[in-house]
């Protein structure tokens, strides 16, 4: 178990910067996750902790050590790649073993630590295949396994799910959250997955074009969003985001939507006239007789939901309903956000405006 | 289904099921090959044999029925041995020499270097190069008079005269093995390379964070994932080095005194200065049994450590 300090960390690759000013600490014991869009550096970051790749600047410290000139195999992490990066002409017990074996651990115990790991990710009966001939949740318990057997005080997970089909993966999650239960060691998590970012977290990094956003657990990062890309990029169906401004209304303060009659007060804030984008998700959005009058384009059933697309003015926002209530495509409906669960973003800079 | 089904079935024709078609359009798709190997292979290499019965001249091709006399001939010639060790010694250095500079420039050239595109088309040339081209220029380079390595020799007084690089015995073999290691290798390297780049480069991550050092990396990835294509270098490099011999009879003709004589230059002496073409035709058979041998052993062995490993 080890904490992890990233302090200041610029990556970058000639001119371009790919990681910027980041400073995350990450606690002992802790599973924290990297969550953001594609490119937005999240690997380079878990390959800059592991040593694989060195920051451009800044430190990382693992239990306050500074770790840059140390060699992956002496940080004691252990990684977990989207490829799982099995060695394809060595055996499924070759392949658990081969750490093992780089760091002079004695034949007899490595057999013992085999069989232990292999109970535990029920693998034995797989041991003396080759590991190009597993399928892909095989090569998935197999990694994990090459991972846990040398006891690593942190671990990194490089989007370990994603070429496995979604009932696999969700099994897997559940299983490595058993392994952090279980283990108790510092997990980095990298995912572009929200989903697995929210079940799996204690806490959720969310990046975007190589910056940290917001830090925070998966109910922060999902009730109070630091900006309006995290508000979107969190959460399905996703956030509704309507342009509108904040004015004086006949009580105080209120949000007032362009080109619609939607006034939600917000006597929190002061009637700037500032330019924002309110947002609401889909199951604060209500019917309601004398809301904005919203005519209905799509309606998609799960069978336990139903999302209601709707058109206001020139834009379509969507509805979260238990059930549709007898709601047909071209009906119009009156929409209005749930009390007090509207979130504000400033129209420029993305920024949350309040609480 | 009873109204679909009837207007297919009379549709078959000739009474001929879909499969027994589908092979029949096979075999006729096979018969170019066939005929080609026939004509190309078979034919020449039955000829061959049956010259190898005879007593024969090469200018009238002419001769009387001898049995076995020319392989018993042979097997009591020490000119035949001496072209056999030669030609042992010969492809299992110029193997080696073509083999280790060959994954040497490859991993090399693998490597993240600015120069790297011209660096590629660089290493081509030796192979591209004619091979009368190239001897006439190592000739030069060879030279005891004025040939360029001994003037480098000499202005750094390495030795203590000129060096005799092809006149003497073994410098003509060492030379000519060295010229032929660099004429070659770069069929290894582009090979080689190719399968290099197709290496995940996660392999390579993993085992840094497993513990590998840099040396463990090559011997327990970077060469395991060759082997496929090492093994078909090796059996395309030894087939062509066996059988050379435009360098060898350009850089040497085989001498001095018969040092640098490997079969195939024996079998030209036999067939051309001594006309004879029966002990020649012996010779090329024996090469091929050699040949034949060696892809058998190889093979099997290569065979049975891959199944030993995917078991
Ligand atoms: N070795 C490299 N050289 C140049 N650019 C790179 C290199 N590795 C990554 N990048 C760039 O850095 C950015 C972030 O990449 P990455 O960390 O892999 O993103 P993510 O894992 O979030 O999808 C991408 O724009 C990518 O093109
Ligand atoms: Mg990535």
């Amino acid at each position: 178990m080890a904490a992890i300090t990233l302090n200041g960390i610029r990556k970058s690759y000639g001119p371009h910067t790919v990681v910027e000013n980041l400073s995350i600490d990450v606690n002992r014991g802790e599973f924290l996750t990297l969550l953001g869009p594609s490119g937005c550096g999240k690997s380079t970051i878990l390959r800059m902790i592991a040593g694989l790749d060195s920051p451009t600047d800044g430190g990382i410290l693992f239990d306050g050590q500074r770790v840059n000139d140390v060699d992956p195999a002496r940080r004691n992490v252990a990684m977990v790649f989207q490829s799982y990066a099995l060695y394809p002409h060595m055996t499924v017990r070759q392949n658990l073993e081969y750490p093992l074996r780089k760091r002079g651990v004695p034949k007899a115990r490595r057999a013992g630590l085999v069989d232990d790991v292999a109970a535990i990710l029920r693998i034995g009966p797989l041991l003396e295949r080759r590991s190009s001939q597993l399928s892909g949740g095989q090569q998935q318990r197999v990694a994990l396994g090459r991972a846990m057997i040398r006891d690593p005080a942190v671990f990194l997970f490089d989007e370990p799910l994603s070429n496995l089909d979604a009932t696999l993966r969700a099994h897997m999650r559940a299983e490595i959250i058993r392994l952090h239960l279980r283990l108790g060691k510092t997990m980095v998590y990298v995912t572009h997955d929200q989903i697995e970012a929210m079940t799996m977290s204690t806490r959720i990094a969310v990046l975007d074009g190589g910056r940290l956003l917001q830090l925070g657990t998966p109910d922060e990062v999902y009730a109070r969003p630091a900006t309006r890309f995290v508000a979107g990029f969190v959460g399905t169906p996703r956030m509704n985001f309507i342009p509108g401004a904040l004015v004086q209304g006949d009580a105080g303060c209120v949000f007032r939507a362009d080109g619609l009659t939607l006034d939600v007060p917000v006597p929190s804030l002061a009637p700037s006239g500032r330019q924002v984008v309110a947002g609401i998700r889909p199951q604060d959005l209500l019917p309601a007789e004398g809301g904005l009058p919203g005519r209905v384009t799509l309606l998609e059933s799960t069978g336990q939901e139903v999302l209601v697309t709707a058109a206001l003015g020139s834009q379509e926002v969507v509805m979260r309903l238990e059930d549709a209530n007898g709601l047909r495509v071209g009906d119009t409906v009156g929409l209005a956000p749930r009390p007090g669960k509207l979130h504000l973003f400033d129209a420029e800079s993305g920024e949350r405006v309040g609480p | 289904m009873p109204a679909l089904a009837a207007p297919m079935a009379g549709r078959r024709r000739g009474g001929w099921s879909l499969a027994a078609r589908n092979a029949a359009f096979g075999y006729v798709l096979m018969l170019p090959s066939i005929l080609f190997f026939l004509v190309l292979i078979a034919y020449p290499l039955l000829q061959t044999f049956w010259i190898s019965l005879h007593r024969m001249s090469t200018l009238t091709r002419q001769g009387e029925f001898v049995g076995l006399a020319n392989y018993r001939a042979l097997l009591e010639s020490a000119d035949f041995w001496g072209a056999f060790g030669q030609s042992l010694v010969w492809t299992v250095c110029c193997l080696a020499l073509q083999m280790g500079l060959g994954i040497g420039f490859a991993l090399v050239l693998n490597a993240r270097l600015t120069f790297r595109p011209a660096a590629r088309a660089l290493v081509l040339f030796p192979y591209l190069l004619s091979t009368v081209v190239a001897v006439l220029v190592w000739q030069w380079l060879f030279n005891d008079m004025y040939g360029y390595l001994n003037y480098l020799i000499e202005e750094y007084g390495l030795s203590d005269g000129p060096v005799n690089w092809l006149g003497q015995s073994p410098n003509a073999m060492i030379s000519t093995i060295l010229v032929a290691g660099w004429k070659h290798f770069p069929f290894v390297t582009i090979a080689v390379l190719a399968r290099l780049q197709g290496i995940p480069p996660a392999l390579y991550d993993a085992a840094r964070i497993d513990g590998a050092s840099a040396w463990s990396r090559f011997w327990d990835i970077t060469l395991p994932q060759l082997r496929p294509v090492l093994a078909m270098v090796i059996i395309l490099r030894t087939i062509w080095d066996f059988k050379e011999f435009d360098l060898i009879f350009m850089m040497t003709g085989g001498g001095p005194r018969s040092s640098t004589e490997t079969l195939p230059l024996l079998i030209y002496k036999e067939v051309f200065p001594k006309l004879s073409m029966g002990s020649g035709a012996a010779i090329a058979m024996v090469m091929l049994v050699i040949m034949v041998a060696f892809f058998w052993v190889y093979a099997g062995q290569y065979d049975r450590e891959e199944r030993a490993r995917s078991r």
